[in-house]
């Protein structure tokens, strides 16, 4: 007992020294949390945009659909069969993975192509974290435009997505918003029901031309001559005109990417030198419709209400299990492929470069060489380096911490404190200032956090952070590493000799 | 748990608190009281420096109960390493210390530990009082690692610093005191659970000649009225006249003991 007080007052009277170690402890817990953020929220601004397009944490795809062309290699030794992307699939893997087009991609045999929504529900029922189930319906179609080069109007293939479109303020200006999502004036948050024919087209889609804003654009459907199990046969040679009001143009940005020359030259900013970065963007070739618009349209065309999704987004209740989450749906899933929105934007944003055209316009390449697996495999070195370092930072205070004692412990031990009591000294004070550093610097990160999250409209479970479990990790894990760290000081502390100690002032 | 032993024991011998562990299970066997108190049996300390540093060599001294020892000797001959070595806060290279019939090579660290707490008092030429503390919170840390009531430990830590006349300046942080006063609280700290040995290295070698002396003075008067046993390691030949022996040291070995039946 009169270790622990004597512990306190160690702490309390060396204000400095403790202070010290706690700011140490707390840069250790900020860069900790940090990293779990990393790992599991949404830290770039861009991944939210993918959120709220989304509208989901993870997603899944029909099939075993691999983002990661290394998967998909790894995948090619086993029984899978190749399956070449279908438009009429709907899902955004397309544009998230150009190649699936050319090279297909490997599912295993018998797969459905889509999801039956019931089942799906009904699997996912009583599961932790899931908040909400968000089933994207698509309706393929062809879109009848005049595009740059085009003589006469011509066809181009899209899918048309009911999209319940958020209105988000970041977007900026009151919709509908060229360069924005929201499709008409809707109560801020509430997703947009409505069933009239407005559409939003992506502002860069390289599928198919920009249509102008206000302009009456003519989709044409093909009818639905019957359902088996749900799922559409379509008639592609008995086409149904609607028309849309065009009212907005969207773009997702992904990141970010110095501008370069056709030649692969970065593009320098002519006074300061600077090299020129611009935001990239996601190109889905979409038409956005509102969803209950679409159910209107799918009707019409001769089918009942759809019930096989393209793909299924969920939203979580907690950002930081999404990871776990994501892997035990995979695992629940085997023949779904499960992502976390993050690791997807991830995977979608990387490699893409922006390239100045000799006209002066910006193209967006994906690279064709680029490995995609590496990026993600650097983000997780770099969570793995700086526990590393949090933990260095630990240790050699507790080093220092310890080492400043040499003198007290030799007279605790010169007046008879055994070695033991000694090293509960020690440790009861690494313990407590590991403890209240750790929670210092968790939770300066969490308010920092939650001060950006209130202005920038994104709750909480979103960020990755705020959760039980994500505190008990980061001040547990720093604790941990404190303990660990302190034990050798503590224990060769306590064991040393005392008379050497003793002797000098 | 045996250090309960040494405490709320009742009177045994002597004049008020005894030392009432001479009772208990702990002693060893063999040991009579009139025997030597402490024993130093052919102690040697060698330090594994550079070709190696022999700084006690084939040591022996009997310390009786009661007895005030003086020990005298050139700088580097080995006073602090001995004092060390009977305190239990060294291992011996060589030989065997015994106190009261405990050797000290059947103790294990803890069992050291445990001795000091109840057995030996140090006192020290720095006074290695802890800062954090004040000064009767550095008399009172001895009686609380042995887990004395709270009623005790304040009772007796008032008796103890007006004993060494430092009551007034109890709640006085250890920077705020002179060295002087700095080294009364320590002896009263080295005093704390009635110790049978204390052990002081130096004392006085950092206090000018006035402050010195009260503080001989004070082990003086312990040693008198609390029948307490003094080793005193000093280079002030002039306190010879306060001890019973007078042990020089030179080289690493006692070369001469004045005084003493012995
Ligand atoms: N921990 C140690 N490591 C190596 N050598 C040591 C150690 N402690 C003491 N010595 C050596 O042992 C010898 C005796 O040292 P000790 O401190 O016992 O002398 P002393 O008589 O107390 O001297 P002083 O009067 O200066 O305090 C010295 O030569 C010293 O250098
Ligand atoms: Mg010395």
């Amino acid at each position: 007992m009169i270790i622990f007080r004597l512990a306190l007052k160690n702490v309390l009277k060396n204000a400095n020294r403790s202070l010290l170690a706690i700011l140490g402890m707390a840069i250790a817990a900020a860069i900790m949390t940090g990293s779990i953020s990393m790992r599991t929220g949404y830290v770039n601004p861009a991944f939210l945009d993918y959120r709220r397009f989304m509208q989901a944490d993870v997603v899944i795809y029909p099939k075993k659909l691999h983002v990661d062309p290394g998967a998909v290699r790894q995948r090619a030794t086993e029984e899978w069969e190749t399956v070449k992307y279908q438009p009429t699939f709907g899902s955004d893997l397309l544009s998230l993975e150009p190649r699936l087009a050319d090279e297909g991609f490997l599912a295993p045999p018998g797969g459905d192509p889509d999801i039956d929504l019931a089942a799906l529900r009904q699997a996912l029922a009583g599961r932790a974290n899931i908040a909400g189930v968000h089933p994207l319906f698509t309706i393929p179609a062809m879109l009848s435009a005049q595009g740059e080069g085009d003589a006469v109007p011509r066809f181009y293939r899209v899918p048309v997505r009911g999209e319940d479109v958020l209105a988000a303020k970041s977007w900026g200006g009151g919709p509908p918003i060229a360069g924005g999502r929201a499709l008409v004036p809707v109560d801020e948050g509430s997703p947009h029901q409505s069933p009239q024919r407005f559409a939003l087209v992506d502002a860069r889609s390289k599928a198919h031309p920009q249509i102008p804003v206000g302009s009456q654009m003519k989709l044409f459907f093909p009818a639905v001559r019957r359902e088996v199990a749900g799922r559409p046969v379509y008639d592609w040679s008995d086409l149904r005109a609607f028309t849309f009001t065009v009212v907005g143009h969207y773009q997702i940005p992904t990141g970010s990417s110095p501008l370069r020359t056709e030649e692969g030259l970065p593009v320098v900013d002519g006074q300061e030198g600077r090299s020129v970065i611009v935001p990239t963007y996601w190109d889905v070739p979409d038409i956005l419709v509102p969803s209950q618009a679409l159910a209107g349209v799918y009707r019409e065309l001769g089918g009942t209400a759809q019930t096989r999704a393209d793909q299924v987004g969920i939203s979580l209740n907690s950002m930081y299990l999404a990871k776990q989450t994501a892997a035990e749906l995979q695992q629940a899933f085997p023949n779904f492929g499960v992502y976390t929105v993050p690791n997807l934007v991830r995977l979608a944003g990387e490699g893409v470069r922006a390239i100045q055209t000799d006209s002066g316009d910006i193209r967006y390449e994906r690279g064709r060489d680029q490995q995609m697996v590496l990026p993600a495999d650097l983000s997780r070195t770099f969570i793995v380096l700086s526990f590393a370092i949090a933990g260095l930072l630990v240790a050699t205070n507790m080093f220092i911490l310890t080492a400043q004692r040499r003198q007290e412990i030799g007279i605790l031990r010169a007046i008879g404190a055994s070695s033991r009591e000694v090293f509960t000294l020690i440790l009861s004070e690494v313990i407590g200032l590991a403890v209240i550093g750790s929670l210092a610097g968790f939770l300066l990160i969490q308010l920092g956090v939650t001060f950006l999250l209130f202005f920038s409209k994104v709750s909480l479970a979103e960020a990755g952070l705020s959760t039980l479990a994500a505190t008990a990790e980061v001040v547990g894990l720093s604790v941990l590493v404190a303990v660990l760290f302190g034990l050798l000081p503590a224990w060769e502390a306590a064991r040393s000799t005392t008379a050497e100690v003793l002797r000098h002032e | 748990m045996s250090d309960r032993l040494a405490t709320g024991r009742p009177a045994a011998r002597g004049h008020g608190e005894s030392y009432g562990y001479l009772k208990g299970k702990r002693v060893s066997e063999g040991y009579q009281p009139g025997d030597p108190i402490l024993r130093g049996i052919n102690l040697t300390k060698k330090f594994l420096v550079g070709d190696g540093v022999v700084a006690v060599r084939e040591v022996t001294l009997d310390v009786m109960p009661g007895e005030f020892i003086l020990v005298i000797g050139p700088s580097g001959c080995g006073k602090s390493t001995l004092l060390s070595l009977l305190g239990g806060l060294d291992r011996p290279t060589g030989g065997e210390v015994i106190l009261e019939g405990r050797k000290y090579s059947r103790l294990d660290e803890n069992g050291l530990a445990r001795l000091r707490r109840t057995s030996v008092g140090f006192v020290f030429q720095f006074f290695n009082l802890l800062g954090d503390l004040t000064a009767a919170e550095n008399v009172a840390l001895p009686m609380r690692l042995i887990g004395l009531t709270d009623e005790e430990i304040h009772r007796r830590t008032e008796d103890l610093l007006g004993a060494v006349g430092m009551l007034e300046r109890a709640n006085h942080s250890p920077y705020e005191l002179s060295g002087g006063e700095q080294q009364r609280v320590a002896a009263a700290r080295a005093l704390a659970n009635q110790p049978k040995v204390v052990l002081a290295d130096e004392p006085t070698g950092n206090l000018d000649r006035k402050n010195g002396l009260e503080v001989i003075k004070l082990f003086k008067r312990f040693n008198a009225e609390r029948r307490q046993t003094f080793v005193v390691v000093t280079h002030d030949r002039t306190f010879a006249e306060f001890a019973d022996r007078v042990v020089h040291m030179e080289d690493g070995r006692v070369i001469k003991v004045e005084g003493g039946a012995a």
